[in-house]
């Protein structure tokens, strides 16, 4: 009795985890993205190495976010962080056209990993403020995402420094996790 | 095989961008002045620290520059052909004259580093409202404007369009420590070593040198610093030098040495023994010969001439070695040996100091570890020499003359006409211009380097810097230390720091060799950065790079 009970007690309160990976490429603003969730606020940063780690309280689930370091050389780390990963958010700065090709390609090399096939996707085409900036539609083709079977994805719109889409974001990924 | 080729090619493009951070105007941020940038702006193609590249690359309204630069990290991104390209036309140098072409230094200081919100907003007056833009074709003309007045050769400058000599950047500031009497015979062999050296290194190393010593602007061929050199002795039998060899500067004070003895006989003879047998130097065979001198050299400035001279017979029986190595070494068996004299006069630490194992090309870590951090003087001098020639003919004549550098009688320098063979000609002349400044000077210093050393600390570190590949970075790291005026105390137990600069780098949990600073908020993987935190990747990424005073100084230079 007791049992039932504190279960039902622990269903209610109980936070429930979702680990979240962040990666892309250098300069698309995971970081950024990754303190204005945590702490509201956009702090100054320098490219990351190494990675960066924060959980995220939002609608009674607490997100890992654990936010990887992106520049070429070391992103062949990120493989030691898909392990348990529920959700994969990949952060594109929309106005970098000329790099957008070597995002997608990330992506899909990611995508390949059999450690993240359960990962939903969540794409955040990030500095929609900066001039020229992809929007939505135009950056799911860039990254070829109509091709992804047998996995949720989203691409949401933000501009990290403002805030803007990146509650929209989680939005997508508790749907999902309470879809599991 | 594609893979292996890649792989080649970036590899060639990290060596390429280490040299090019190596240079002396590299060695610091672009836009904060602290030394050691770890990133590369891609934007204009200057280098920059860690803290600065956030300030560039952020694109956030309020937070950065607009538009955004790009920044790479040196160490951690991998560069394209053009990349690399785009980075040896720019630099800090050439950034300078374009981005602060306007700019004072001595009306308004760049803000420290330790200050980043000045850092910042100096950036966005630099950037973004372009306050002391100059276009780039107009730069060039004040820069080569500027460069001639400050005494540099147009030959010099016309040969490296690229690099802009460093006299634009010191020339105003050189410390006027006039050790050079000018005689005007001597300036056609200040010509003819520029003549034979055109290369950007040599103009580097020239320029600074002339810095080092500052040259007057009047001397015939300004921007050469081993003008100086010749003129330690301002002697007219220089002249007879000239015709030896491109190191007839140093000749001409070896030969003018020879009256030197007499004023040497001013200085407190040397009281410790004369030579040491077993060749400390190692490996270095032949070209020990030369070096020998400076074991007898005093620890204390005061050995006289005919010391050196009878060192000089005794080793070049004794220091011949097989080694297969022996030549590479050669040169650094100076080092190796002034080593000896300036760590407490152990003699045989010179053994280890001698590195057997160079191959002709950038000489062993260890030489630069040990003799380098040292003799950052003799770093400078030694690049300068062998670096930028790849033939080496034009150094081998000198070494036909060691006698006469030490003033030793014909017969003595006969048994080392073989030296004239060895690669490096560097030997013993290079080295003589610090000991020799040391005899122009009335009261000869305890420490033959101090007179020198002291005044001119500041521009031996960024000289060393200019010669990239002969010490593969290291010396240059642990050079600015090597001029505080005490060798030994600098320096006993801190060749080899590595274990200290690892252990003090803060890690990510993930990666160990990443750790960083990181101005944002407490985090698990990154310690915050106190301000004046250096990321350096050349700390987690290259372990030949070594600080003399450990990581955990902010600043590895200062």
């Amino acid at each position: 009795m007791g049992l039932v009970f504190s279960s039902i007690f622990s269903r209610l309160i109980e936070k429930k985890q979702m680990r979240l990976l962040m990666v892309g490429l250098d300069a698309a603003g995971k970081t950024t993205v990754l303190y204005k969730l945590k702490l509201g606020e956009v702090v100054t940063t320098i490219p990351t190495i190494g990675f960066n780690v924060e959980t995220v309280e939002y609608k009674n689930i607490s997100f890992t976010v654990w936010d990887v370091g992106g520049q070429n050389v070391i992103r062949p780390l990120w493989r030691h962080y898909y392990q348990n990963t529920m959700g994969l958010i990949f952060v594109v700065d929309s106005s970098d056209r000329e790099r957008i090709q070597e995002a997608a390609l990330e992506l899909q090399m990611m995508l390949e990993e059999d450690a993240l096939r359960d990962a939903a996707v969540l794409v955040l085409a990030n500095k929609q403020d900066l001039p020229n900036a992809m929007l939505v539609h135009e950056m799911t083709e860039k990254l070829r995402l109509h091709a992804l079977k047998g996995r949720p994805w989203y691409v949401q719109s933000t501009c990290a420094t403002k805030g803007t889409g990146l509650y929209e974001g989680l939005d997508w990924l508790s749907d999902q996790l309470s879809k599991r | 095989m594609a893979a292996s080729a890649k792989r080649k090619q970036e590899e060639k493009h990290l060596k390429l961008l280490r040299e090019m951070t190596s240079l002396p105007q590299n060695r610091k941020c672009f836009d904060c002045d602290q030394r050691g940038p770890t990133y590369a702006n891609m934007t204009n193609g200057s280098f920059v620290c860690t803290s600065c590249s956030g300030i560039l690359k952020t694109s956030a309204f309020r937070r950065g520059l607009n538009p955004p630069h790009r920044v790479k990290s040196i160490s951690m991104t991998t560069f394209t052909q053009q990349e690399i390209e785009f980075l040896q036309k720019h630099g800090n140098e050439v950034c300078k004259q374009i981005w602060l072409g306007l700019y004072d230094d001595r009306s308004s200081a760049v803000p420290d580093f330790r200050e980043p919100q000045r850092v910042k907003e100096f950036l966005q007056e630099k950037y973004e409202k372009k306050r002391w833009y100059i276009p780039p074709d107009q730069a060039k003309v004040v820069a080569s404007v500027h460069a001639s007045m400050s005494g540099s050769s147009a030959s010099s400058t016309s040969s490296t369009p690229e690099v802009r000599p460093l006299k634009t950047l010191l020339g105003d500031s050189a410390p006027a420590l006039h050790l050079s009497r000018n005689t005007p015979s001597q300036s056609p062999v200040v010509s003819r070593v520029q003549l034979s050296h055109q290369d950007r290194k040599f103009d580097l190393l020239s320029d600074l040198g002339g810095d080092i010593f500052a040259a007057p602007a009047s001397q015939s061929a300004g921007s050469s610093g081993f003008a100086n050199f010749a003129n330690f002795n301002s002697h007219p039998a220089a002249q007879n030098a000239n015709a030896s060899s491109d190191f007839a500067n140093f000749d001409a004070f070896g030969t003018s040495a020879a009256a030197t003895v007499p004023s040497a006989a001013a200085f407190p003879s040397a009281p410790q023994a004369p030579f040491q047998p077993p060749q400390t130097g190692g490996s270095a065979g032949l070209a020990n010969a030369n070096f020998a001198n400076f074991d007898n050299f005093p620890k204390s400035c005061s050995a006289d001439f005919a010391t050196y001279s009878s060192a000089q017979a005794n080793c070049s029986g004794g220091g011949a070695k097989a080694d297969g190595g022996a030549v590479p070494a050669d040169r650094y068996a100076a080092l190796a040996d002034l080593d000896n004299i300036f760590s407490s006069g152990k003699t045989d630490q010179g053994s280890s100091s001698a590195p057997p194992s160079a191959g002709v090309g950038p000489p062993p870590p260890q030489a630069a570890m040990l003799g380098g951090d040292r003799y950052a003087a003799l770093a400078v001098l030694d690049t300068g020499f062998s670096i930028p020639a790849p033939s080496n003919s034009s150094f081998g004549t000198v070494t036909s003359t060691p006698g006469a550098v030490f003033g030793a009688p014909p017969g003595v320098s006969a048994p080392q006409p073989q030296q004239a063979v060895l690669p490096q000609g560097f030997g013993g002349p290079s080295t003589n211009p610090f000991v020799s400044t040391g005899i122009p000077q009335a009261a000869p210093p305890s420490n033959p380097f101090q007179a020198n050393g002291r005044p001119a600390a500041a521009s031996f570190g960024p000289g060393s810097m200019s010669m990239p590949a002969g010490f593969s970075n290291t010396t240059a790291y642990n050079l600015p230390t090597s001029f505080s005026g005490n060798f030994q105390q600098a320096f006993p137990g801190q060749g080899f720091p590595h274990s200290q600069a690892y252990a003090q780098q803060p890690n990510g949990g993930g990666f160990a060799a990443f750790g960083q600073g990181k101005a944002a908020v407490a985090q698990f993987g990154q310690n915050m950065s106190a301000p004046g935190v250096t990321n350096n990747p050349f700390l987690a990424g290259a372990p030949v790079a070594q600080y003399p005073a450990g990581s955990s100084s902010t600043n590895p230079f200062l």
